[in-house]
């Protein structure tokens, strides 16, 4: 067995070295003249049109105040154009998850779950500041560059070693380089905490927010229970960079947040997103997380009919103690405002149903068909009144 | 059958890709350009249909998302008739023979002035030059060791299917490689293959009796 062992890693060897491996060592942009590499323009090209397949998926949401505000801190924080003469563009997508994700090619996406969590600029700055760092640190070609490489290290070594254990080998070699690519995935994100901070500071916020942010998000990871799927919902990574940012913090001055937007500005600006987020996350059964942000919502305009709308449906979904009483109270206080507001008279119309009275069930069933003629939901809601007034 | 009148070629669904060393899958763009530029002439040239509208006209414009929407639909239908071929009996249908319909497409046949879609759905892959010496690595140590372990090399995917005005899946046929679709031959052979037993069809005016 051994000449042969010899004899095949002597050719896996020969072979590696033909394989090839690309650099992963990889200046930063700096300029926009910098030229891409072909691989990376192909990376760019697959960002636009992943761009375009958000743009029709419908979850885009319709808040160009909020983008045009984002897309303004970005450029505070990174003024330079991209390759090509492009710029960094920030666009909301109604997902109550915590996160926020940018392309190769300066496209950031921010979730509505984010910006409900956040208390100021100066910490979605911090979160900008990060996912650009993505892509003026080219995070995007460098981590498949790493892919392949290991990839093709891995598959050089099975096929070489051959019969010579090579399952077990094969096995051994799968694990350790998944292990080594989420390891550089890490080494990655570290270099995106570390560049965006610097930015941040430069640009003159206030690095001792940088850390309430993951604090925030490490509350809200540990409230909701859920192994999130992604980077800023990891509970260890979370505490590992709450320390590292309050180790940086103290390095830096107090910044005089410059160009941040007060608080309640930041309330002002972001109050469009929580409907949607609360809506998203009643849709998701995160019952708690939409009437968190119905509340918030609330504190700015507390009769905002659409908030008022979400709780009551909320209430009525949840159905836990003394919901019940809350939903109606919910839906009559809309009503009494909006008395046209037909989704309300439908939400009463079910708790009515639940309760008994189908005399009133069936009444605002009635009016919702009257006020809704062309709800996708008619002839069920018909079925019910039919079943109402046998009943009752 | 072939009652639907001259069909027009909808806009290609062809995506063409290179397999890396280690089995990375990538989409080459250029390629992409390439063989779908062959294969629409070819098309056009071996069915007599007319071709899709520049993207940028204003027929194409006015039907773009219903165009996108029947076109994702065909690339399951197709991964459907694949797997039925492929692996009979695996589909929830068993193995009836598949009948799909798509819904109706008046609005965009009536946009596009024709009486039927012929989509073409393509995946082409591609081994790097990596690739294939590893490939040549696994048949050496296999006769070294006695086990043989070899990686695969790319794969090949070509399907088309005929959709009538009130969206049934008319004709559906499934074609392995005739040679390199980067090239004017091998895109040629392909097609030739892909569009075997297509039914001739007859003029619209015929058909309805007229």
């Amino acid at each position: 067995m051994k000449p042969r062992s010899s004899f095949a890693t002597g050719l896996a060897i020969a072979i590696a070295a033909l394989v090839g491996c690309q650099s992963t060592n990889m200046a930063p942009i700096r300029e926009s003249t910098l030229k891409l590499e072909p691989d990376e323009e192909r990376l760019w090209a697959r960002s636009v049109e992943e761009e375009g397949a958000l743009a029709r998926s419908g979850l885009v949401a319709d808040l160009p105040e909020l983008e045009a505000y984002l897309t303004g801190i970005v450029d505070r924080l990174h003024p330079e154009p991209l390759p090509g003469g492009g710029r960094f563009h920030v666009r909301v997508l109604v997902d109550p998850t915590l996160n926020a994700f940018a392309m190769p090619n300066g496209a950031i996406y921010v979730h509505t779950g984010m910006l409900s969590r956040i208390e100021n600029e100066a910490q979605i700055a911090t979160i900008l500041a990060h996912e650009l760092s993505h892509t003026t640190h080219r995070h995007g070609v460098r981590g498949m560059r790493s892919i392949k490489n290991k990839t093709a290290f891995l598959m050089t070594f099975t096929v070489g070693t051959g019969g010579i254990g090579g399952g077990v080998l094969g096995i051994l070699g799968a694990v350790g380089t998944m292990a080594s690519v989420s390891g550089y995935s890490q080494d990655l994100e570290r270099e995106a905490d570390m560049e965006g901070f610097k930015r941040l500071v430069a640009t003159g916020y206030d690095p001792r927010e940088s850390p309430k942010v993951f604090q925030l998000l490490l509350e809200e990871a540990k409230r909701a229970k859920f192994k999130e799927p992604f980077f800023f919902g990891s509970h260890p990574r979370l505490e590992e960079r709450i320390a590292s940012f309050n180790e940086m913090a103290r390095k830096f001055p107090s910044g005089e947040a410059a160009g941040a937007l007060a608080a309640g500005e930041y309330e002002r600006i972001v109050a469009p997103a929580l409907p949607l987020n609360a809506a998203a996350a009643l849709h998701a059964g995160d019952f708690d997380l939409a009437l968190a942000n119905v509340h918030r919502g609330q504190a700015r305009t507390p009769d905002e009919p659409g908030l008022g709308f979400i709780a009551a449906e909320t209430y009525r979904k949840r159905a836990g103690d003394g919901d019940a009483a809350l939903a109606v109270e919910s839906y009559a206080r809309i009503l009494a405002q909006h008395p046209g507001f037909a989704d309300a008279h439908r939400g009463l119309g079910l708790m009515r149903m639940r309760a008994g009275d189908r005399a009133g069930a069936a009444d605002s069933f009635r009016t919702y068909v009257k006020l809704s003629p062309d709800a996708s939901d008619r002839a069920y809601i018909e079925e019910f009144i039919k079943q109402c007034e046998q009943e009752s | 059958m072939a009652d639907i009148g001259v069909p027009q070629i909808a806009p290609l669904n062809i995506e063409v890709f290179e397999l890396s060393a280690g089995g990375v899958s990538e989409k080459r763009d250029d390629w992409t350009a390439t063989v779908q530029s062959l294969v629409a002439k070819e098309l056009a040239r071996q069915t007599g249909y007319t071709p899709a509208p520049p993207p940028d006209s204003e027929a194409a414009a006015a039907v773009v998302d219903e165009v996108r929407a029947v076109s994702a639909l065909m690339q399951q239908i197709a991964l459907n008739h694949l797997v039925h071929l492929m692996a009979p009996g695996t589909l929830a249908s068993g193995n009836k023979p598949l009948n799909h319909n798509v819904g109706r497409i008046d609005r965009i046949l009536d946009a596009l002035q024709v009486e039927g879609l012929l989509f073409v759905f393509v995946r082409d892959e591609y081994s790097t030059g990596g690739r294939k010496a590893l490939m040549a690595l696994g048949f050496l140590a296999g006769a070294a060791t006695g086990i043989y372990v070899v990686p695969r090399g790319g794969f090949t995917i070509n399907t088309a299917a005929l959709v009538s005005r009130d969206g049934t899946v008319l004709w559906f046929n499934y074609a392995g490689s005739g040679g390199d679709m980067r090239e004017p031959e091998g895109a040629s052979a392909t097609v030739k293959m892909l569009l075997a037993g297509l039914p001739p069809m007859q003029p619209k005016a015929a058909a309805v009796g007229e």
